[in-house]
């Protein structure tokens, strides 16, 4: 009975850490509560996603005065008060009133004129800020934010999307990337998708994009090209603002790499969507919401290679991870899995927090510690790792900001 | 028999009345030309922002509707600000 007491807190406190974290939006961002089976490749050329898929996509639906509201764009969450999303759906609307956001929806109706039924939310704009250099005519720093009022709850179907770190840079290579929307879902559909879709999409090289018979020079450095050569699968019209979003690990969280923007029809060969990239206006997007919020969507990053343990030794003590993503919600660990041997924390110097720190015995301050991860959902590297990571991009953020 | 065929004409009206939808942007005024100056790219921005041609087409926004008439060469007007 004296050895369930400490158990009972430590519950207690885990919950209402947890509830804490869903109410704020300060919880982990790039969680996601459900997916689709792996292999799904098929906006245009996509299939529907499954309810709380991707938890940070918000529909932007304009307020008429007969109180119908109807999709116009789509939208990434940062927070619990902003919303990442694009400048040119405010051409011509730029009052607060005319807009309504929706949150946690899979099937949206277009022209919907009744309150929208949990776990769906619904919510004002208090603040519409455009980029002050976004171009019409080039669709250049085509990106805005939203400041959301009142202030949305995260919960099962909502949460907050990543955006990238500031050593990131644009995104390229092969990673594994996804767009989402209700556009359209050919180029000649008659209304937007009621369901929210989604489809893989490669990032193709921005050289590529420009060259003659692509997009022959019209593409700005602060773009991404996304798509495929031969079409087929993109986003359309409905999708602008709705976020592009990449991994370049199984383990990692999807980050916000884009933002849709614009492109010749849909699904058009050799003319793929245009994204504004989001990493090369981090420091606007900070000087807008805040830094500390800005670094609240920016994720820990999973240890480096060099500093990995062996696999045999990751994969026998991860037993689970090896078969489901890291964003699957995961039951606390085994005792097993605490008792790990130290080795398996980075090598590169530790910080002071945990050199004094008792090497190996776990107080019940980090055993709470690590009760609140797993049940967060936080499984993807263990606490010393998060809060190494978390402490060495400090630093980077005061640097380049 | 006579009292059948009138039940069947009631509601046949009334699946008509019921598919037509309210305007929403209230009464359509006259045509507008589009403004297809301000889009200079050779593509069209992704929001949806619906007009109705003049061709009784339904085009996602004015953007679009200018590409058509790019690539065409018909003259669209604008009937109104949503979906046929």
């Amino acid at each position: 009975m004296f050895k369930m007491l400490p158990t009972a807190i430590l519950l207690a406190l885990a919950v209402s850490a947890v509830a804490k974290d869903n109410a704020t939006c300060e919880g982990p961002c790039g969680l996601r509560f459900r997916q689709n089976p792996h292999g799904g490749v098929r906006v245009v050329g996509g299939q529907a996603a499954q309810h709380g898929a991707w938890p940070w996509m918000v529909s932007l639906q304009i307020f008429m005065y007969n109180s119908y509201r109807y999709h116009t764009c789509g939208g990434s969450l940062l927070n619990s008060q902003w919303v990442l999303t694009a400048a040119h759906c405010f051409n011509g609307k730029t009052k607060v009133y005319d807009w309504r956001l929706v949150f946690g929806a899979k099937e949206i109706t277009y022209g919907n004129n009744k309150p929208v039924k949990p776990p769906l939310q619904e919510r004002y704009v208090e603040k519409i800020i455009i980029h002050e250099k976004y171009s019409r005519v080039t669709e250049g720093n085509d990106i805005a934010l939203l400041k959301i009022t009142p202030p949305v709850s995260c919960g099962p179907f909502i949460g907050p999307g990543c955006l990238p770190h500031f050593k990131a840079g644009l995104p390229r290579g092969p990673q594994i990337c996804w767009v989402a929307g209700w556009g359209y879902i050919e180029e000649k559909a008659p209304r937007p998708s009621p369901v929210l879709m989604e489809a893989r999409v490669d990032l193709i090289d921005l050289d590529l994009c420009n060259s003659t018979q692509w997009y022959n020079g019209r593409i700005q450095p602060t773009n991404v090209c996304a798509g495929y050569p031969e079409g087929k699968i993109d986003t359309c019209q409905g999708d602008s603002g709705g976020p592009l979003m990449c991994k370049d690990s199984e383990e990692s969280a999807y980050v916000v790499v884009g933002i849709t923007s614009w492109g010749v029809g849909c699904a058009r060969a050799k003319r793929p969507g245009i994204y504004t990239a989001t990493w090369p206006y981090l420091n606007w997007i900070a000087s807008k919401i805040g830094s500390n919020a800005l670094h609240m969507t920016q994720p820990p990053t999973p240890p480096r290679p060099a500093t990995q343990p062996p696999s045999i030794q990751l994969s026998s003590s991860h037993p689970v991870s090896v078969h489901h993503p890291w964003y699957f919600q995961q039951p606390p660990r085994p005792p097993a899995a605490q008792s790990r041997p130290s080795s398996a924390t980075p090598s590169p110097p530790p910080l002071p927090l945990f050199t004094t720190k008792p090497p190996q015995g776990l107080s019940f301050a980090k055993r709470l510690q690590q009760l609140i991860e797993a049940l967060k959902g936080k499984t993807y590297s263990d606490a010393n790792n998060y809060y190494y990571t978390e402490t060495t991009e400090l630093p980077e953020l005061t640097l380049t900001s | 028999m006579a009292q059948a065929m009138l039940r069947l004409i009631l509601l046949l009206l009334a699946v008509t009345f019921a598919g037509t939808q309210a305007p929403r942007f209230g009464q359509a005024s006259e045509y507008r030309t589009p403004n297809c100056a301000q889009y200079k790219l050779p593509g069209c921005p992704r929001d949806f922002d619906p007009v109705c041609g003049s061709d009784m087409s339904t085009y996602p926004n004015e953007c679009t509707l200018c590409m058509k008439i790019r690539e065409d060469g018909h003259d669209i007007k604008i009937i109104r600000n949503e979906p046929c």
